[in-house]
């Protein structure tokens, strides 16, 4: 019996820490812009699709995952800064209401565009070979691909706290948020930072993509999909807040891994009812500032 | 009649952050009374002018109006019982006339605020009423112009129309001469004077001179608390109040 | 606009109505009005059909812009209100097919009204793109129960055969004239008498003046003793009431109520509706989704993934004719006379 409850504990860990790492993956890139350039940027989990795509076609081709995880993220975020240059920039000092319609506008295109390109249906690949087996701990069997998505996820969020804490770019970075005049003074220009923040949110994106293909797949609604949830990290979290993003999608990932156990048939529900039970004792979300809106 | 004050603030603190703005304040303001709030930048005018009226909630003290608490009514409810105000930076409603402005307080202040229907003869008073609080302050050859093309000084008078339209027991103005030339601050003296009547006066000033011309008492806060309260007269010749307020060292 | 002396015409049109440019609103709403109503006469029965979904969606967009216009609050997740009462009328129908047309609306409609209110209470708070985000939250919880609660709303099979036992709208007056379509005569029959009724109330009330106002300045409007909350709380309930109309309709004319009725999809369709045809005029809204109606038509014919082209053609409007459409004359008579800002 304990045996049991403990393989039960085991699988609901490691569904917690692996929906944890994708909610936090996707949700990252899409608070921080929000926070730092005031920009909602709607389109952001379709870059997240179009890795996921770019990832299946270049599986595809060469036989190789390893390859996809390595080209398909630049890929996506070359087409993403591209966007970012050319249209969003210009959006910048304009308001909510025409960013939400461009980047809406820009959904729409993207979700076409891939039916277009790779059709109606789900499509996936096998995870590469090393990650195809199962470990067996406490009774519980778990697929070694998703401990993978963990780990990649734990390297990429040490290497941002790296890089925003530990570095003279991560002060730029942290400056350009709250004082874009001491950007300039220390001799960057605030529009290279914001493109650099813009970089990294939409490859952390970009990689949950690419790993999400072995796992789920890749299909036509997954965009929308992803959308609901990170919104709901974001206003859970806090409207830009890092911290609270983190600590949201640690909130899912539990609901998630654990209730799934037990009432697996709501699951689709769990988001909800955490925005619904962060709002109502933190109405501004769990790091909300008074003044963020 | 009592010696119940109208309004009246009792141990009130307020801090942002690490900062104490107002730290324990007490005041209280007779019926008919007109007061003057002066102080230094920073001596907390603001602050105290949005916790009177409902924008913030103070963190300790009580507020009371004719003896009813009201510290937790938010600003729409303070105003219905008769406190009405007008702002330092100008507030109104850009996009529409003169007159448009002026009917939107009085619709509220007849209860018609939110009526899904057209009652024509009460709109008809309204609109006659509008006309008059207009020529009141020297608006109605301006009635159907639009508020963001009128000049300073008139959006000046405007904010002071709002206020009037709600025919309030305690009007609280905040900085009514900000940004008007010395011509125009005379000419706003002398329409307050005319047209405050008996009605109680919060007048939170810079210009010493509207504070002298309207003002039978004076509070001069300093750091969140009341320095020292008084007639302009005792004010005026108050050492402490000299140093702090007007910077000159004490003799 | 002139008051003094007579009760002038309007109690106060803010913004919306000044000088020159309100003749020429008050002219296009009349001729759009009565294009719509004059349909049959000119356009063959396909493009009837296609003109009665226009119509059905622009009372929707109508309901969206209603929020956006007067609150200043972009809804991400309209779509729920629709749904909500096309799901009610269906299954309403099924358990009450004698039930009169115009009473099984009020009831469906009322619904979302008050989902509307209850929701509003909640989201009118914030605003910018917290409303929207929030908003997109609560549409995705709708979709999610409609999708999931497959007894009821029959998952995503939808629910089918549902008919009115008799189309009688008002005691004389039958549905159904054998020389046009169905859902054309239901749209026109409900749209011009509700939106026409919302604008009168929304530009013509005090009603319509405390919404404006809060939208206007809403601090000042709050020391003028306006409860902001309950003014865009009541616009909010106003436009999810008509919205649950748009829905109802929807599902008496075709007969089968699906999950497309409340997704996601339909919340961004009919944002995009609303910004072609412009949403600063209070019939924009209709314009555009006829736009969009007949666009898709047309491109459908040609090309099997118009979205495509649609999606391309919205991103061009919000960048060059943020007004959309219905700004355009308005745009080029600026222009003309070489005025930036009109």
């Amino acid at each position: 019996m304990s045996f049991h409850l403990a393989s039960l504990f085991v699988a609901g860990a490691l569904d917690t820490l692996t929906y944890w790492s994708l909610a936090f993956l996707i949700a990252s890139g899409l608070t921080v812009v929000f926070g730092m350039l005031g920009f909602l940027n709607v389109a952001h989990t379709s870059f997240y699709m179009l890795a996921g795509y770019i990832a299946y076609s270049v599986a595809e081709r060469t036989g190789s995952f390893w390859l996809a995880l390595l080209l398909a993220p630049p890929a996506t975020v070359i087409l993403g800064l591209a966007a970012e240059r050319w249209l969003f920039r210009r959006l910048y000092a304009a308001g909510h209401t025409p960013q939400l319609l461009l980047t809406i506008g820009i959904a729409y295109v993207i979700a076409e565009a891939t039916k277009m390109v790779w059709g109606d249906d789900a499509l996936t690949v096998a995870p590469p070979p090393g990650l195809r087996g199962h470990l067996a701990i406490l009774g519980a069997t778990l697929p070694v691909y998703h401990l993978f998505v963990i780990a990649i996820t734990l390297v990429l969020v040490a290497l941002l706290a790296l890089l925003i804490g530990g570095t003279r770019l991560g002060m730029v970075v942290r400056a350009a948020a709250t004082h874009p005049q001491m950007v300039d003074a220390l001799g960057f220009r605030v529009s290279t930072v914001h493109m650099l923040v813009f970089l990294v949110g939409l490859y952390l994106a970009a990689i949950a993509g690419v790993v999400m293909t072995p796992m789920v797949g890749v299909y036509p609604g997954m965009a929308d999909d992803a959308l609901v949830q990170a919104f709901i990290v974001v206003v859970a979290g806090g409207l830009g807040s890092l911290s609270g993003a983190f600590a949201v999608a640690g909130l899912l990932g539990l609901v998630q891994g654990f209730g799934s156990v037990f009432f697996s048939d709501y699951a689709l529900f769990f988001p909800f009812i955490v925005l619904a039970g962060v709002l109502l004792f933190r109405p501004l979300g769990l790091f909300g500032a008074r003044n963020g809106a | 009649m009592s010696d119940d004050p109208l309004f009246a603030l009792r141990g009130i603190s307020k801090s942002f952050g690490a900062g104490t703005v107002l730290d324990n304040l007490s005041l209280a303001i007779r019926s008919g009374e007109r007061r003057g709030l002066i102080g230094p930048n920073g001596a907390g005018k603001t602050t105290l002018i949005n916790i009177m009226t409902g924008k913030y909630r103070p963190d300790a003290g009580r507020i009371a109006y004719r003896g009813r608490d009201i510290t937790f009514l938010p600003p729409h409810r303070r105003n219905r019982l008769g406190i009405g105000r007008s702002f330092q930076i100008l507030s109104l409603f850009g996009e529409a006339s003169v007159g448009e402005n002026i009917r939107g307080a009085l619709l509220r202040k007849h209860g018609l605020g939110m009526t899904p229907a057209r009652r024509l003869r009460r709109l008809e008073q309204i609109f006659a009423e509008t006309e008059q609080i207009a020529a009141l302050v020297g608006l109605l050859s301006v009635l159907t112009q639009r508020v963001n093309t009128l000049p300073y000084g008139m959006q000046r008078r405007l904010d002071i129309a709002l206020v009037l339209a709600q025919d309030p027991e305690l009007i609280i103005l905040d900085e009514p001469a900000a940004g008007l030339s010395a011509a125009e601050t005379r000419d706003l003296i002398d329409l307050l004077k005319t047209v405050i009547g008996n009605r109680t006066l919060i007048l939170v000033e810079h210009d010493m001179d509207v504070v002298y011309a309207l003002a039978d008492r004076i509070t001069v806060l300093d750091y969140g608390h009341v320095l020292t309260e008084g007639t302009p007269a005792e004010v005026n010749a108050d050492p402490e109040v000299r140093r702090v307020y007007l910077g000159e060292p004490v003799s | 606009m002139t008051i003094p002396g007579k009760l002038g015409p309007v109690l106060s049109a803010l913004d919306a109505e000044r000088g020159r440019g309100r003749v020429a609103e008050t002219l296009a709403t009349i001729v759009l009005l009565a294009v719509v109503a004059g349909a049959p006469w000119i356009v063959s029965k396909a493009a009837l059909n296609d003109l009665g979904q226009a119509i059905l969606f622009g009372l929707f967009a109508i309901s969206f812009n209603i929020v956006f216009k007067y609150s200043g609050l972009l809804s991400f997740g309209h779509a729920a209100f629709f749904g909500l009462a096309a799901y009610g009328a269906a299954l309403l129908l099924q358990a009450f097919p004698a039930l009169p047309v115009p009473v099984l609306i009020l009831i469906a409609a009322s619904g979302a009204g008050l989902l509307g209110l209850l929701l509003g209470h909640v989201c009118v708070r914030r605003a910018g793109a917290y409303f929207s985000m929030t908003t997109l939250a609560i549409g995705a919880f709708f979709y999610t129960i409609a999708f999931k609660w497959h007894a009821v709303t029959g998952g995503t099979d939808g629910l089918g055969s549902f008919m009115p036992a008799s189309l009688m709208l008002l005691p004389g007056w039958r549905l159904v004239n054998p020389s046009i379509t169905q859902t054309y005569e239901l749209s026109v029959a409900f749209l011009i008498p509700v939106a026409l009724a919302a604008w009168f109330l929304l530009e013509r009330t005090p009603f319509g003046n405390a919404i404006q106002l809060v939208r206007q300045n809403e601090q000042r409007a709050v020391f003028l003793g306006y409860d902001a909350h309950r003014v865009k709380l009541a616009n909010y309930g106003l436009a999810a009431f008509i919205a649950g109309i748009a829905g109802a309709l929807w599902a008496i004319a075709n007969g089968f109520v699906s999950t497309d009725s409340i997704d996601l999809t339909l919340s961004t369709t009919v944002i995009i509706m609303t910004f072609i045809g412009g949403s600063q005029w209070f019939w924009g809204p209709l314009l555009g989704s006829t736009i969009y109606i007949f666009g898709s038509d047309r491109l459908s014919a040609v090309t099997q993934h118009w979205q495509l082209w649609m999606g391309l053609v919205f991103i061009l409007l919000v960048l060059v004719f943020p007004r959309g459409v219905a700004g355009l004359p308005g745009m080029l008579f600026a222009r003309l006379i070489g005025r930036r800002d009109v």
